[in-house]
């Protein structure tokens, strides 16, 4: 199966979203969603801010604000294994991020 | 993260819509995510596009970028924080009966609709403290869905 996307962030990770997870987890919830991989790609590769989740610590989260998209975050979520790469798990848009969250990088 | 600003303000988002779906056939729409832990709640077709605006770390309300209004949950952290917290909705909560598991997705939309509606109720039932007033009109609007 191949990766619809397959990027390096901001910090030089490799992050990949393969096509299980796109077609079978954020276009089955959120089928709006379908052109927005350009807007997924853009926030891995130049985000806003990444946080690390509170409860899962191998997750880091990346906002990317998109004022031409009615203003709000565009939120993405990565999987990092021990040779630092990335798999995407979930990603939509937020209007805010969540308290618990700790900002790890900032441009 | 507070330092992060938060664009939509609680007090701006409507509950216009769930008002207007009491006494009607509403859509129910409930997905989870077995990889990212997350369990979404609509009252409105999926095909129409959402944000999501967080209550706290674990229960977030989805509403229409455009005109503000509720039109779901999103309960993150679901299995492994939000059902322990609730006997009730561990009761109606057995994934291995809930719904058509497709690849490692629990696709609850197959499921038959007497359960679907058990769990949704009793979601916005646990989460009512966190939701406030916009609980009771999902509630009632569960009612006919």
């Amino acid at each position: 199966m191949s990766n619809v996307i397959e990027v390096e962030d901001c910090r030089g990770y490799r992050v990949i979203c393969t096509e299980e997870i796109w077609y079978g987890k954020i276009l089955a919830s959120r089928p709006w969603m379908a052109g927005w991989i350009e807007f997924v790609r853009e926030t891995i590769q130049s985000p806003s801010f990444i946080c690390q989740d509170a409860n899962h610590k191998e997750r880091h989260v990346y906002y990317m604000l998109h004022v031409t998209k009615l203003n709000r975050y565009i939120k993405v979520v990565a999987k990092f294994n021990s040779k630092n790469e990335g798999f995407i798990i979930s990603a939509f848009p937020a209007d805010s991020g969540k308290k618990k969250e700790n900002i790890i990088w900032m441009p | 993260m507070d330092a992060i600003k938060r664009l939509v303000a609680t007090e701006s988002l409507k509950t216009t819509f769930l008002s207007r779906l009491a006494g009607k056939r509403a859509p129910l729409f409930l997905h989870y995510d077995d990889d990212a832990d997350t369990l979404i709640l609509l009252l409105e077709s999926p095909n129409v596009e959402t944000t999501v605006h967080y209550l706290n770390d674990d229960v977030a309300l989805l509403y229409t970028p455009d005109k503000l209004e509720i039109v779901g949950l999103q309960i993150e952290d679901f299995q492994s924080e939000f059902v322990p917290m609730y006997n009730s909705l561990q009761k109606v909560w057995r994934l291995s009966d809930s719904g058509v598991k497709s690849g490692n997705v629990w696709d609850l939309t197959l499921a038959t609709q007497g359960r679907q509606l058990n769990v949704a109720l009793e979601v916005v039932r646990a989460a009512q403290p966190v939701i406030g007033p916009p609980a009771k009109q999902l509630e009632r609007a569960l009612e006919y869905a």
